[in-house]
C-alpha cells in the first residue's frame, strides 16, 4: 500500500509540485507587503544597483556632454526670465499684502537619481536612490523640471520606488489653464495622456498648460504636468476629452525631484 | 544542465541591463519567461516548474514594481504547461506545436496581467487587453525571431 502510495507520487510527482508551487506563490503574494519582503526587495535593489552601476555611469557620461549643452542654453533663457519674474515676483507681493493672502503650502524638493527601472515586462515602476533617511515619505510627487512624473509607493531607508505616471492605474487630478477647467488624468501611451471628466462647455485650446488640481491629499495645487494636445467631443457624454503631452522620455530618466509637502496650513 | 544555467545567467542579465534599451514605449520583453519554456520543453513539467517558481521567485525580489510571489506563479504555470510539450512536437506537429506554445505564453501574461491590473479588468477592460496583449505580442515576437535560430520543436 505504501509503495503503491510512493510509486503514484512518484509518477504524479510534476502534478504535486505544481500544486505546491502555486499554493506557495498566493501564500507570497498575499504576504507581499510584510516587512520581511519589503528588506529581502531592498537588499536585491542594492544588488540589481551595483550590477547596472558601471552601465549607468557610461551611460551619464554620453549624456552629460550632450544635457550640458542644452543646460547652457536653458540657463541663459532662464537668467533672462528670471530677471523679469523678478519683476513680477515685487509686483505679486504687493497684490498678496493687499488681499491678505496667505501662502497655503511650502514644497522643498529632494534630488533623486534614478538606480533601477523596474525589470518586468511593464513599465510601471522605478527605483530612486532617496529614502526615509532623507525624509521621503509614501505617496509625496515625483517631478522633473518638466513636470509630474509619478509618486513614491514604497519607501526605504536609502531608497523609494515611484509608481510611474505611464502606469495603467495612475490617476492624476488636473487644471488646465487659462480656463481652470478640472479633469482626471490617465497615460494613453507615448507621452499622451487622456483627460476625462471635462465639462463640454469648458474653453480649452490646443497649447494649454496642465498643472495639478491641488484636488488630492498627495499633489499639491499648481505642479506642472503637461500640454494640451488635442480636444475632442465624447459624444456618448456631456465630457470633453483632451489629450496633454507628458514632456519627459519615462525610459531615459536619470534626475527627479521628490517634492515634499513640508506644511500645509489649512 | 551547465548550458542552460549560463543561458539563465545571460536571460537575466539581458533583462537587468538591456530591457529597458529593448522597450518600445511602455513596453519590454521578458526573457525569462522565454528561457522557462525552452526549460520546460526539453526537460518536463517538473523540472520546468522548479525552474520556473525559482527564476519567478528572484526575479520578484530583484523588481520593485511586481508584486512578490506573482511571477513564481506565471512562471511555475509556464513550466507546467510546457513540460508536457517534451518529446511531443512530432506528434502534435510543428503547427500545432508552436500554437500551444504560444497560447501558453498568451495563458500566462493573462494571469500576470489579471494580478497587476485587477481593477483594470473591472474598471477598464479596454485598457486591461491593451497592456495584456502589448506585452505579450513583444515576448512572443522575440520567441518567433528565436525560432530561427534555436526552434523549439528541436530542443
Amino acid at each position: 500500500m505504501r509503495a503503491k502510495l510512493i510509486l503514484t507520487i512518484q509518477k504524479n510527482r510534476h502534478h504535486f509540485i505544481f500544486i505546491l508551487s502555486v499554493i506557495l506563490s498566493f501564500i507570497l503574494i498575499y504576504n507581499s507587503s510584510s516587512n520581511q519582503s519589503t528588506q529581502s526587495r531592498k537588499v536585491a535593489n542594492n544588488i540589481v544597483n551595483y550590477i547596472k552601476s558601471p552601465f549607468s555611469r557610461f551611460n551619464n557620461l554620453i549624456k552629460s556632454a550632450e544635457e550640458n549643452e542644452i543646460l547652457r542654453e536653458q540657463l541663459l533663457v532662464l537668467s533672462l526670465e528670471k530677471e523679469s519674474l523678478l519683476g513680477y515676483e515685487v509686483e505679486n507681493l504687493r497684490l498678496k499684502e493687499l488681499l491678505d493672502f496667505k501662502r497655503k503650502t511650502k514644497i522643498e524638493l529632494i534630488p533623486a537619481k534614478v538606480a533601477n527601472m523596474g525589470l518586468t515586462s511593464t513599465l510601471l515602476s522605478m527605483t530612486i536612490d532617496v529614502g526615509s533617511d532623507s525624509g521621503v515619505n509614501k505617496n509625496d510627487p515625483v517631478l522633473t523640471p518638466s513636470g509630474i512624473i509619478g509618486k513614491i509607493v514604497s519607501v526605504n531607508k536609502n531608497s523609494s520606488t515611484v509608481q510611474l505616471i505611464s502606469d495603467s492605474e495612475f490617476r492624476l487630478g488636473i487644471r488646465i489653464l487659462p480656463s481652470g477647467s478640472t479633469g482626471i488624468l490617465r497615460w494613453r501611451s507615448n507621452n499622451i495622456c487622456d483627460v476625462r471628466e471635462v465639462y463640454k462647455n469648458s474653453s480649452i485650446n490646443v497649447g494649454d498648460k496642465v498643472v495639478t488640481s491641488g484636488f488630492s491629499d498627495i499633489f499639491p495645487a499648481g505642479l506642472p504636468v503637461g500640454i494640451v494636445t488635442s480636444v475632442a467631443d465624447d459624444r456618448n457624454q456631456f465630457q470633453k476629452i483632451v489629450s496633454v503631452q507628458i514632456r519627459d522620455n519615462l525610459s531615459s530618466l536619470f534626475f527627479v525631484f521628490v517634492a515634499i509637502n513640508e506644511e500645509l496650513i489649512q | 544542465m551547465k548550458k542552460y544555467s549560463l543561458v539563465l545567467i545571460i536571460a537575466f542579465l539581458i533583462q537587468i541591463l538591456l530591457s529597458n534599451i529593448l522597450s518600445i514605449g511602455d513596453i519590454r520583453p521578458d526573457f525569462l519567461i522565454i528561457f522557462i519554456v525552452y526549460f520546460a520543453v526539453n526537460f518536463g513539467s517538473f523540472r520546468g516548474v522548479l525552474a520556473g517558481f525559482s527564476v519567478g521567485l528572484i526575479i520578484s525580489y530583484f523588481d520593485s514594481g511586481v508584486i512578490i510571489g506573482l511571477l513564481p506563479l506565471t512562471y511555475s504555470i509556464v513550466g507546467y504547461l510546457g513540460g508536457f510539450l517534451k518529446d511531443r512536437s512530432y506528434r502534435l506537429g510543428q503547427f500545432n506545436f508552436i500554437l500551444i506554445s504560444l497560447l501558453i505564453i498568451v495563458f500566462s501574461f493573462f494571469i500576470y496581467t489579471y494580478f497587476n491590473y485587477e481593477y483594470l479588468f473591472y474598471n477598464e477592460f479596454s485598457t486591461f487587453l491593451l497592456t495584456w496583449f502589448s506585452t505579450t505580442l513583444y515576448t512572443l515576437s522575440i520567441l518567433a525571431i528565436l525560432q530561427f535560430v534555436v526552434p523549439l520543436r528541436r530542443i
